[in-house]
């Protein structure tokens, strides 16, 4: 048995904890660098929905910006419930208002393919007091919502899929993918998806989160390989889905029974 | 030859009989068979072709459009719809809206650079008679009215409308409107569509004349609606598709909402490569714009730019960042005068934003700005030329920079609160010696007031400034506008005549009308002094100007103005009342 205490985890727990603090402090930092150079859902939703003026809805933003970086920042000396909660919040803003604006295909969906960014944070801040099965599980849930999502939309052959692995194809593979093929290779990817999903609330099978690991990294790394440098953000702003297997992969590694020194509890 | 004249001479001697019946545009509507919500559509060769479209209330039994040449006269032809549907409802509305019915009418076989009119009739409901032109089948020059973003704008886009009706009138070449894509909020919604669909009605002529669309799907057009409504432009849920506008000029349309990489990729590389050596000019037109003014790009840039460089595309049409923008020529991603220049991006009513100028691709000598707009494409032999107008910014549309304040903000104006003026107390020869003097803002109840008009609650709801700009302030002045902060609304006067009525319905002083409620905004709204040199006429000016409170019971009241001159990024008004050049722009034609 492993006697933990929140203040000093265990090595093997350090991993999981730093690629937590990696997928909340990497898509985050993302945010406020949109906030700041770009136009976001949340800045969309205030001024075409809510009637408030382009200024107040871009001072929101960035200020919003501001506070995503400070946030970030205090994540290093202490993951709190204040950083954690507002990183946590405005990413579900920001999937919330994608919903609400409407005009992106399958945006009806997106708090739930956005799952993981917006728990993410909370569970770092309940794996850093000491919380760690309860985080892992939030982690296990949403991670299967964004997955689960994800497969729908390739079944239905999101066009902005279609558009990932068609020049995907051509420069990793240099092969010509015609439309017709990407829509039957997103069937066989929509179905892996769904099953992944299913199973990682059911198993704690580490090879499982270490493929899930793998294909989250290989898909936000094709948003640069399809549409240029310049499309980064879009890769960071994603980080969690590869990373997010990855801390339960580290985490089940860590935990998984066998012989382990025991360590004296308090008195 | 003799042919043709005798139509000429036809038109002729009825042009006036058909000026005396012309009508001014009003919203049709939806009840019973009338037909409403007319429109013509173009698709790949609107020299011979063209779809009229409508919609009635009633499903009907027989829809059909009378269809003759030139002017008025006995029509040739009766023309059955050959496709007729109730428009699809959304889930939530099945309950709620009232249904309606999409007829198409496809006429073939059409005379080029003619001029066809027709009246609808569904069950023998009339509609008045309108017309159209089709487009030439030879090189003769002609204009394209080009915009973007309606969506939830309702009166501005009513208003953008009626622009158009007014360019076609002075402007006969124009032949026809390509719109961008966002036209309505929800494409799944009956609801947001019907609105659309009515207030285009006011793009029509006050002489019947009906602008061909053809339109582009945006990214809030998702669902079965805009097929129904275009008569499945460029394909059902495909929508692309190349529309020869003469025999030199083609413009091919995308979707952006669609796999950019895909067949459509595939289409567009032959299509271009088709199209290039047989066209002076080629354009092309999409939603999402891949050199925008705000957003990011689209993930087509990668996909579509190469193809647009290397064929040598003349100008691209872009829409979705609500600004205006024209950028310099790109090739390789950077300047270069062979490359190719975009505009944009969606001014047909949409709240506007401010362009990110800083952005290399709109720096001179490209250029972005704020406000709507159209842009007005002439295509000749030797250019091609693309002029942006708009209404005359105001509100809080504009904010303008660069300029100089004649009277500065908190100035001090003669004011008088608490009773009322003499009638002419807003000439240039009313003695205001003994109103007090306070500093420029006036109000109570809101804690940004620098005169605090303590007794103004409950008591009176009208306050009367007056102020004294010496005509050597104003020599070498070319523009004038005011910034006006207030709560609820004002009338300005420069010597005496009216000049800006804001939130006032009628009457002036203690006999005007309804007061439209307002709250005053953190930033100045800015209004522009048209006729100021013609009312001054190198004089002093006097600005007056009563500020009026919703009613005595109101919790608070500003009236805050300063005046600026000439801010540098103003559009300039050529002689149009109420409407300014943004842009002005000419390509030449690439050496082939």
């Amino acid at each position: 048995m492993v006697s933990v205490t929140p203040s000093t985890p265990p090595d093997g727990l350090a991993s999981s904890r730093l690629a937590l603090l990696v997928s909340v402090v990497i898509p985050a930092l993302t945010s406020a660098w949109y906030a700041w150079t770009n136009v976001s859902a949340v800045n969309s939703w205030l001024f075409m929905e809510a009637g408030t003026s382009e200024r107040i809805a871009e001072w929101v933003e960035r200020s919003a910006g501001v506070a995503l970086v400070l946030a970030s920042l205090s994540l290093f000396w202490r993951p709190n419930f204040l950083a954690c909660g507002w990183i946590s919040l405005w990413l579900a803003l920001l999937a919330i208002a994608t919903e609400q604006l409407g005009g992106k295909a399958f945006s009806e969906v997106t708090p739930l393919a956005h799952a993981v960014r917006y728990v993410v944070p909370i569970a770092l801040w309940l794996f850093a007091r000491g919380k760690q099965e309860l985080a892992i599980g939030l982690l296990r849930g949403s991670l299967a919502l964004t997955f689960a999502t994800h497969g729908y939309e390739a079944l239905q052959a999101h066009p902005g899929f279609i558009d990932l692995l068609i020049p995907t194809a051509r420069r990793w593979f240099g092969l010509r993918l015609r439309e017709s093929e990407a829509r039957q290779i997103l069937t066989v990817i929509g179905w892996m998806d769904i099953t992944l999903a299913l199973l990682v609330c059911l198993k704690r099978w580490r090879w499982l989160a270490g493929y899930m690991g793998l294909w989250g990294m290989l898909t936000l790394a094709s948003r640069i390989s399809a549409w240029g440098l310049e499309q980064w953000p879009e890769s960071t702003i994603r980080l969690a889905n590869g990373t997010v297997p990855l801390t339960l992969l580290l985490f089940w590694s860590a935990t998984r029974p066998g012989p382990v020194a025991n360590r004296p509890s308090p008195a | 030859m003799m042919m043709y004249l005798l139509q000429r001479l036809a038109l002729l001697l009825v042009l006036p009989f058909s000026l005396a019946t012309a009508q001014e545009p009003t919203l049709t509507p939806l009840q019973g068979s009338t037909p409403a919500q007319w429109r013509v559509i173009w698709g790949a060769d609107p020299a011979h072709e063209a779809t009229i479209s409508w919609t009635t209330a009633e499903e009907g039994k027989q829809h059909q459009v009378l269809i003759g040449l030139g002017g008025p006269g006995a029509p040739d032809k009766r023309v059955q719809a050959q496709r007729n549907g109730a428009y699809s409802l959304d889930g939530g509305e099945t309950d709620t809206v009232a249904a309606a019915w999409y007829h198409h009418v496809r006429l073939a076989d059409l005379r080029p650079a003619t001029r066809y009119r027709f009246t609808i009739d569904s069950d023998g409901k009339r509609s008045r008679a309108f017309y159209f032109r089709t487009a030439p089948d030879d090189d003769q020059p002609f204009k394209l009215i080009y915009g973007g973003d309606s969506r939830t704008g309702h009166e501005a886009r009513q208003q953008m409308n009626r622009l158009m009706s007014e360019l076609i009138a002075e402007e006969p070449s124009i032949l026809a409107f390509t719109h961008g894509g966002d036209y309505i909020q929800d494409g799944g919604r009956w609801s947001d569509w019907g609105p659309w669909l009515s207030h285009q009605e006011l793009s029509t002529g006050r002489d019947g004349r009906v602008l061909p669309i053809v339109p582009v799907r945006g990214n809030h057009d998702g669902g079965p609606l805009y097929d129904e409504i275009f008569d499945d432009h460029g394909g059902k849920d495909l929508n692309y598709s190349t529309t020869q506008l003469s025999s030199k000029v083609a413009i091919v349309s995308l979707n952006s909402n669609i796999s950019t990489t895909g067949d459509q990729a595939l289409w567009l590389e032959e299509e271009l490569d088709r199209l290039r050596p047989l066209n002076r000019w080629l354009l092309t037109q999409y939603h999402r714009p891949l050199y925008p003014a705000v957003k990011s790009p689209g993930p087509a840039k990668s996909t579509w730019v190469p193809l647009f460089e290397g064929f040598d595309v003349d100008l691209v049409l872009e829409s979705d960042g609500h600004v205006m923008k024209r950028t310099m020529p790109i090739r390789n991603d950077e300047h270069d005068p062979s490359g190719v220049t975009y505009i944009g991006e969606g001014g047909l009513g949409v709240p506007q934003r401010q362009p990110d100028t800083e952005r290399w691709y709109l720096k001179a000598p490209g250029m972005a700005a704020r406000g709507h707009h159209v842009t007005v494409l002439s295509f000749e032999p030797d250019s091609l030329r693309m002029l942006t107008v708009g209404p005359a910014p105001s509100g809080a549309d504009f904010v303008p920079q660069g300029f100089k304040s004649i009277v500065p903000k908190n100035g001090v104006w003669r004011y008088l609160a608490g009773s009322e003026p003499e009638a002419d107390w807003a000439s240039a020869e009313f003695q205001d010696a003994n109103w007090p003097r306070g500093e420029a803002g006036f109000g109570f109840g809101d804690d940004d007031d620098k005169t605090v008009l303590e007794d103004m609650r409950r008591n009176y709801s009208r306050v009367y400034v007056r102020r004294r700009i010496p005509a050597g302030d104003l020599s070498k002045v070319e523009s004038l506008a005011l910034m006006m902060r207030y709560d609820d609304g004002f009338i300005a006067y420069v010597n005496g005549q009216e000049v800006i009525r804001v939130g006032v319905s009628s009457g002036r002083g203690a006999t005007a009308g309804e007061v439209a409620s307002h709250e005053a905004q953190a930033d100045f709204e800015f209004f522009l002094l048209a006729d100021w040199k013609e009312l001054t006429r190198g004089d002093d000016m006097i600005l007056c100007i009563e500020g009026h409170n919703g009613g005595v019971t109101s919790s608070d009241f500003t009236l805050d103005p300063f005046l600026i001159a000439d801010p540098g990024n103003l559009p300039t008004s050529k002689g149009k009342p109420g409407r300014v050049t943004l842009d002005d722009h000419t390509l030449s034609p690439r050496k082939q």
